[in-house]
């Protein structure tokens, strides 16, 4: 044994963490041990707060500290217009953006058996009982196109369609500031399908 | 396009080592279980990612190791370049190192630059494998006939991977699904809504897997057929039909289907041609007929049972089943012709000379064979033969070549034949 059991804990929990090896782990343990007592607690109770108050929004799925969240309760937003993703941090990609001003819906994950993520486990009941009360127009979906992604979004557009709700799924090509000689055949191709009259 | 130079660390039975390749023929000389296919291995792996002899990437790790290194130089159009692949255990804290199991963490760099999956490596290095194996292509399951025309698929283009990657994935979550269903006995509305969903995914993947493996064929098939005659000196036709689902013809299932709703669809018929030319539309018509005919099935046996990954080619000579009615020889004639066949089209496809790989195969031809596939490989393609004695090689042919010997993990001499 290196490590006092103590540090070769922390060492563990943050091990633990998505992308985090042995290394960088270690790194970390001992950038905590490093810090000032008030930072220390600073950290602990950052993570106490954010894990007691941090929940999800009872409409829209995002992860705020209040119910309904910032977004859904914002009243300048356009209330006609919906964007169905998959995870909160799609939500967060979006708002970058400040392009888009309407509301969101988080399915919490994508159709997956193989992962035991049938319909019934992500919040698409929630988002058929939104359509139908609240005045939405609109339904974009902004979903990766996986294998997951389209089954996902096949199944959304097999219940949303005959409502009558505008429909619709962000377009796929090529990133910005690439190169045409540079991309894949299966990104060029989508593009292709993509392609819109200018 | 040559291979350069292979480096091994803790692959198979290499612990260690540096070969260098001759521009064209390398032959490299063993007795039984020295090491030499694993040589060819290591280049196929480098060149596709993938080795049709492992069944899983421990094997690769050399016994005692916990991590394997390969490296690859290649001389493409003057430029030097190198594809990398680095395996190693992962350290888990609870688990004993010399336990062969668990997970491996693969890193593939291509010129030095890490790569985030397989994909950055394929189609760098256009290659033929030829193994004993090979020769049982005709008689084999039909999983080996599937893998066969996939990997040619890959090599002509290398986008098709994800296809084939996005259905496997596809047949994984569908599969899973009608496990799910048949432990619950029933299925509720919802559930259907759900299996019609993976039905699409299914039939829209199946569709490009398919149609790739025609057009594949499409390309092929006059290519062998004329090696094929030439081979046989003989009026033989070989044709390949395309089978939907194993053990029946495209045809035999229409036919059923004929039966049931006559005089629709006439014009159609058992040649893979006819199923080349349909459209998509009327494929995918095809595929959910199958898929609703035999979705009880399905539910029973927990397995999607449409789908290219139970399709299969038969090869057919004079009409005839080959594996029924062709002799021996015959049958390694077709497979000759094939893998001669599968040469020409992806050095016409990718306009490179592509490197031949020829793993124990030529002590299993005649001959008057041996000698046809020898004088097809003439200078410019660079060729890897492993053999167990050079007796069978015409001492002409092998002027020029650089001949290895290996044992037991090293090669132990290296010379060069005087050039005629």
């Amino acid at each position: 044994m290196f490590f006092t059991r103590p540090l070769a804990r922390l060492i563990e929990e943050f091990q633990k963490f998505p992308g985090v090896g042995p290394k960088s782990a270690q790194r970390m343990a001992f950038h905590v041990l490093d810090l000032s007592a008030e930072d220390a607690q600073a950290l602990t109770e950052a993570i106490t707060e954010a894990k007691e108050k941090v929940k999800h929004c009872n409409t829209c799925f995002h992860l705020s500290a209040q119910d309904p969240c910032e977004i859904c309760v914002d009243s300048r937003r356009d209330q006609q217009v919906v964007c169905v993703v998959a995870d909160p941090k799609d939500v967060i990609a979006f708002e970058r953006t400040r392009e888009y001003r309407g509301q969101y819906h988080v399915l919490t994950g994508l159709i997956s058996p193989l992962d035991g993520k049938g319909p019934d486990k992500l919040s698409i009941r929630q988002l058929l009982a939104r359509l139908q009360n609240e005045t939405i127009k609109e339904v974009i979906m902004a979903i990766n196109p996986t294998v997951e992604g389209d089954a996902t979004v096949l199944y959304l557009s097999q219940l949303i369609k005959p409502a009558g709700i505008k429909l619709s799924r962000i377009a796929f090509g090529l990133p910005m500031g690439s190169d045409l000689e540079y991309a894949d055949d299966m990104t060029l191709s989508k593009s292709l399908e993509g392609r819109r009259e200018i | 396009m040559k291979v350069t130079q292979l480096k091994l660390e803790d692959f198979r039975n290499y612990k260690n080592l540096v070969v260098d390749f001759a521009d064209g023929k390398n032959i490299i000389i063993g007795d039984n279980a020295q090491g030499k296919s694993n040589l060819l291995e290591a280049i196929e792996l480098c060149a596709s990612g993938k080795s049709s002899r492992a069944e899983q990437d421990f094997d690769f790790i050399r016994w005692g190791s916990n991590a394997c290194k390969l490296l690859l130089s290649f001389d493409a159009s003057g430029a030097e370049e190198t594809i990398s692949i680095a395996l190693a255990q992962q350290n888990e804290p609870n688990k004993l190192l010399s336990t062969r199991s668990g997970r491996l963490q693969k890193v593939i760099k291509v010129n030095g630059v890490k790569q985030t999956s397989v994909r950055g490596l394929l189609g760098r290095i256009p290659f033929v494998s030829f193994t004993s194996n090979d020769l049982g292509l005709l008689r084999a399951g039909p999983k080996f006939r599937r893998e066969w025309i996939d990997g040619i698929a890959v090599r002509l283009k290398p986008s098709h991977h994800d296809v084939l990657s996005n259905y496997a994935k596809t047949v994984a979550q569908r599969n899973r699904l009608l496990k799910l269903f048949a432990e619950r006995g029933r299925m509720n509305v919802s559930d259907q809504d759900e299996l019609l969903v993976w039905d699409k995914q299914l039939t829209r993947f199946a569709i490009a897997v398919i149609k790739m493996r025609l057009k594949v064929l499409a390309e092929l098939l006059p290519l062998a057929q004329e090696i094929q005659s030439h081979l046989s000196r003989a009026d033989e036709l070989l044709c390949i039909d395309y089978a939907l689902r194993t053990g029946r013809t495209y045809s035999e299932d229409f036919r059923e289907q004929e039966e049931s709703d006559q005089g629709e669809e006439q014009a159609l018929n058992s040649s893979f041609a006819d199923l080349h030319s349909m459209p998509d539309l009327e494929l995918a018509k095809i595929l959910a007929r199958l898929l609703k005919q035999l979705r009880g099935e399905e539910l029973r046996r927990k397995q999607s049972l449409v789908g290219p990954h139970r399709d299969d080619l038969q090869v057919r000579l004079n009409g005839a089943s080959a594996i029924a009615f062709a002799s021996q020889g015959q049958q390694r004639s077709i497979v000759l012709a094939l893998k001669m066949a599968e040469l020409k089209q992806l050095s016409e496809t990718t306009g490179q000379t592509p490197i031949l790989l020829l793993d124990d195969v030529l002590a299993e031809l005649d001959p008057a064979r041996q000698a046809l596939l020898l004088s097809a490989i003439g200078q410019p393609m660079q060729t890897i033969i492993t053999t167990t004695h050079l007796s069978g090689f015409d001492p002409k042919w092998l002027e020029g070549a650089r001949i290895m010997t290996v044992n037991n993990g090293q090669i132990v001499s290296k010379e060069e034949t005087s050039a005629p």
